[in-house]
């Protein structure tokens, strides 16, 4: 590199500096989120003028959609939750629902006995899509008049008891975890004593050791079993959810506008 | 049963009438498809959902490329684009037999991209490696690389072609891009996890949805400055569901539609007064929007519900739902 090749990367580098300071000074006000912005780079700094604010040095991905809320003051990311999936601890009904509000609904579904007579065929996930439409229709023939008002108890039932049913799911999964996380310790200390242990052949032939072995493999198939079924156990708060808001499609689609 | 059978022609006459109907279906069959077809990608099938416009059924379902996400299609409507993302590579389908045609270069996992008005070159975002590969559609061949924030996302085009502006998800700019020296000509912060640019169709502004943000930026392309940033409420929803991604305004720049994510909801948005008019209920996770040609309908891709929606834009009503492949990602829809 000749000298005057070096004296203008430093001016550029200059620039670049200056440029970094101004536009963060100036994106505090736009932006929510900084990122850790660094030395530009000389490729963007270059070439005559060049972007007013540059850009800043690589950083590593952010947190995907579900955690990145956490760094805006909401509880940190559950070390108790094992799944892809991000967590969503309780459904909000504005998601489904797009009839009158339903807190008082929610509040009184019960008292109504065809509501509470009907809820819970259209909760069960057994429940067939057509069979459950069929039963809406009747629902809403019975209903006269008052079936906007009775459409909305109803939605509001299914909506309460799905919920619940989900939240359970989600305090399961959890519970899940944690025992495997104890199953897990317990398979690494019972495989670091048994190595120390195996210090000849005669010993490893013992009765003694091949017990304490045994139940080290049982240990470690009954963790990769569960671990495998974690997959389906992580879908079924996903699975839930699809659940209520088809049966709130297909409630809505009978309500007058 | 006599009166009806006297109403019958008579023999030579019905084949008469029977070659004159199979001759229109002839000539029906030689004339090009006129229907409108609407094309969907489904990320976890593998597949391409085909809806005729007109019965709005599903006709065909074809197999693509690893993981396809973002679709667009040429000026003419003839040539339907896919980026198949796990598969490093754009896929090129003919839109009357859903025949693919060629692979185009991408770069690393391809995630969305957008043409130059005239059809040529295709501008690719590369999640992976932070640069946007720009191809010659004609010639199959790279052109050139932009290198952009981290994990680039969204790209829209200015009318006139001048402008190209990518986001960047983890770096959280709007990055302004001359088309004549495929250069940065500036960077523009924006609310976290920007997703998608989409120009009004007049090129006053550039519209920047943030997922994570839960906002909109409305950008002036002239002065890079944000002179409107949205922000959505809807009652009973919490505001972490509502994740703004897909962003369509109609061809007279009145109207814009956010997609709104787990929300489940579409907002329409008078681009004047940027005044939140309604929330649609479409479906679960509705993530990217496009326009009939005619402009009458607006479909939305709903990732979690496994259908496309159906919005009537005169009356701002959704009209039906569609079922598609798994997890619909976007769609494009042509003449």
């Amino acid at each position: 590199m000749t000298i005057t090749q070096r004296a203008r990367r430093a001016a550029t580098a200059r620039l670049a500096a200056g440029a970094l300071i101004a536009a963060v000074a100036a994106g505090g006000a736009a932006a929510q989120d900084q990122t850790a912005a660094g030395p530009a780079t000389l490729a963007q700094a270059g070439a005559g003028g060049g972007p007013k604010t540059p850009l800043p040095a690589p950083t590593p991905r952010a947190e995907q959609p579900g955690q990145g809320r956490a760094a805006q003051g909401k509880p940190g990311p559950d070390s108790d939750w094992p799944c892809i999936q991000p967590k969503v601890g309780a459904l909000s009904y504005g998601q489904m629902w797009a009839g009158p509000p339903l807190d008082e609904a929610i509040a009184k579904w019960r008292d109504d006995p065809h509501v509470a007579d009907l809820v819970p065929l259209l909760v069960a996930r057994r429940t067939k899509r057509d069979e459950a439409q069929a039963a809406i229709d009747r629902f809403t023939a019975a209903a006269g008049p008052e079936k906007n008002a009775q459409l909305t108890l109803l939605f509001a039932g299914v909506f309460s008891e799905i919920n619940a049913a989900r939240s359970a799911v989600i305090t399961g999964i959890e519970r899940y975890a944690r025992k495997q996380r104890a199953l897990s310790e317990r398979i690494k200390e019972a495989s670091l004593k048994l190595a120390a242990e195996r210090k000849d052949m005669a010993t490893q032939m013992s009765p003694e050791f091949q017990k304490k072995e045994e139940a080290l493999n049982w240990d470690t198939r009954i963790y990769d079993e569960r671990a495998q079924a974690l997959t389906y156990v992580c879908e079924s708060p996903v699975i839930l959810e699809q659940l209520a808001f088809e049966r709130g499609r297909d409630i809505q689609a009978k309500l007058d506008n | 049963m006599t009166a009806s059978a006297d109403r019958r022609p008579s023999a030579p006459r019905a084949r008469l009438w029977l070659a004159g109907v199979a001759a229109a279906a002839l000539l029906g069959s030689a004339a090009p498809a006129a229907a409108e077809r609407i094309f969907v990608s489904n990320e976890r099938d593998h597949t391409m959902t085909v809806i005729d416009g007109e019965t709005l059924k599903v006709i065909e379902t074809v197999k693509t490329g690893r993981r396809p996400r973002g679709i667009t299609a040429s000026p003419d409507g003839k040539l339907i684009y896919i980026c198949a993302s796990d598969d490093n590579r754009v896929e090129v389908y003919d839109a009357a037999t859903y025949k693919m045609l060629r692979t185009l270069p991408s770069g690393p996992d391809p995630e969305l991209f957008v043409l130059h008005p005239s059809g040529n070159p295709l501008y690719i975002a590369n999640e992976d490696d932070n640069m946007v590969t720009i191809v010659d559609t004609a010639t199959g061949q790279k052109i050139t690389e932009v290198p952009v924030g981290v994990e680039p996302e969204g790209m829209g085009i200015s009318p006139d072609g001048k402008v190209l502006v990518n986001t960047s998800e983890t770096t959280n700019m709007a990055h302004f891009i001359s088309t004549d020296t495929n250069e940065i000509v500036e960077n523009v912060l924006v609310d976290s996890r920007p997703r998608i640019a989409e120009f009004r169709p007049d090129g006053k502004h550039v519209w920047v949805s943030a997922e994570v943000g839960g906002t909109v930026s409305v950008i002036d392309p002239k002065t890079h400055q944000i002179v409107k940033r949205i922000t959505f409420e809807i009652p009973g929803v919490t505001p972490e569901a509502i994740q703004p991604v897909g962003v369509r305004i109609t061809s007279d720049n009145s109207t814009a539609f956010v997609a709104l994510g787990p929300a489940n909801r579409v907002a329409v948005i008078d681009t004047e007064t940027f005044e939140i008019k309604k929330y649609l209920l479409v479906g679960q996770r509705v993530w990217q929007l496009a326009f009939s040609p005619d402009q009458k309908r607006l479909y939305t891709t709903n990732g979690n519900s496994n259908d496309i929606s159906i919005i009537d834009i005169a009356s701002e009503k959704v009209l039906k739902s569609i079922t598609t492949g798994r997890s619909p990602w976007g769609a494009v829809a042509v003449p």
